[in-house]
């Protein structure tokens, strides 16, 4: 059985509510799902609304997946992507980096990369980190996502496709770009 | 279009990890095999994609999943309770606090507006309301 036949059952598990498998698949989405929320809007607060109601749309309509489509991990990228859009617009919010998200992530756990030994290093990696962060706000909001989904997040650009509903050419011209901006902000 | 166009391209796309690159075009990806020009191109890709490693972010995800796992664990509540109230966090303090203000600012609208109480449209309430309750002398 490959890893999409394997995620394909699981979801069937879950259209029964199975706690079990919906633990599994937590297990293995929730934490790229709340990175790529996190850095497409910078707010700890809407990342968790996100991630939360992403999977609890998993959770009461797994049905509704169709394996054939899409692989699992794009399909939940497309419910989180599109609950942060529908919150942008509600919001206006055009992801202006909050006062104190520092502060936050001087508090939070840090990826294995980012771990950090003493106040001086933490201190110096939470500048180079606001750096990168506000080059990438900069950034249009599909520029910013395709480059997320592509860099961060590992998907193909057909993948990408399906997630944003765009021909691959669309998606290569939106990640050349975005790469070409921040090339000029950040070297 | 030519190999070094076809590199450059790809370098343009994915940066400089041949990892990331569509798995057709990875065999193309040996920084010792390039001109010049494609190096030059290599050599900034691979710049912009160390900055971009800098970008380290929070993880909550173990405190997340204990409570979404409560959430599913109380489904028909939760449901309702969503509807009623569709935010989480601080913004929901806040939402039922505006509520609140809102059905306030309503209720002293229709009590202090002298059109209303003893008007027509208060009394046709008023006999409505009694007949619907049972009661045929309002």
């Amino acid at each position: 059985m490959d890893q999409r036949e394997e995620e394909a059952a699981l979801v069937k598990r879950v259209s029964a509510h199975d706690a079990d498998a919906f633990n599994e698949l937590m297990l293995r989405f929730l934490p790229m799902i709340e990175r790529y929320t996190f850095r497409l809007c910078r707010s700890t607060e809407i990342t968790e609304d996100v991630t939360q109601e992403t999977f609890l749309r998993l959770w009461q309509g797994a049905d509704r997946y169709d394996p054939a489509k899409a692989t699992l991990s794009t399909w939940l990228h497309r419910i989180a992507h599109n609950l942060c859009m529908d919150l942008f617009r509600k919001y206006q919010r055009l992801s202006p980096l909050p006062d104190d998200w520092e502060d936050e992530l001087s508090d939070s756990t840090l990826d294995d990369a980012g771990k950090t030994n003493s106040p001086q290093s933490a201190f110096e990696q939470n500048r180079k980190t606001a750096q990168v962060a506000e080059a990438l706000d900069a950034l249009p909001e599909r520029q910013r996502s395709v480059l997320l989904l592509s860099y961060f997040q590992g998907f193909s650009n057909q993948e990408i496709g399906v997630i944003h509903d765009l021909s691959i050419t669309a998606v290569e011209s939106l990640l050349a770009r975005a790469r070409r901006n921040l090339t000029k902000r950040l070297l | 279009m030519s190999e070094q166009q076809r590199l450059i391209q790809l370098l343009r796309l994915h940066g400089s990890e041949v990892a990331r690159w569509p798995e057709e075009h990875q065999h193309l990806g040996d920084p010792k095999m390039f001109d010049p020009v494609t190096l030059e191109v290599w050599h900034e890709a691979c710049r912009l994609d160390q900055r971009l490693s800098e970008d380290v972010i929070p993880n909550r995800s173990s405190e997340l999943r204990r409570r979404i796992h409560e959430l599913i664990s109380a489904p028909s509540a939760t449901l309702m309770e969503r509807w009623l109230l569709p935010f989480s966090g601080t913004w929901r303090p806040a939402f039922v606090h505006t509520l609140i203000l809102s059905l306030g600012v309503l209720t002293s609208d229709l009590i202090q507006d002298d059109g209303f109480v003893g008007s027509a449209d208060y009394d046709d309430a008023m006999i409505w309301a009694a007949q619907y309750l049972g009661d045929t002398q309002p």
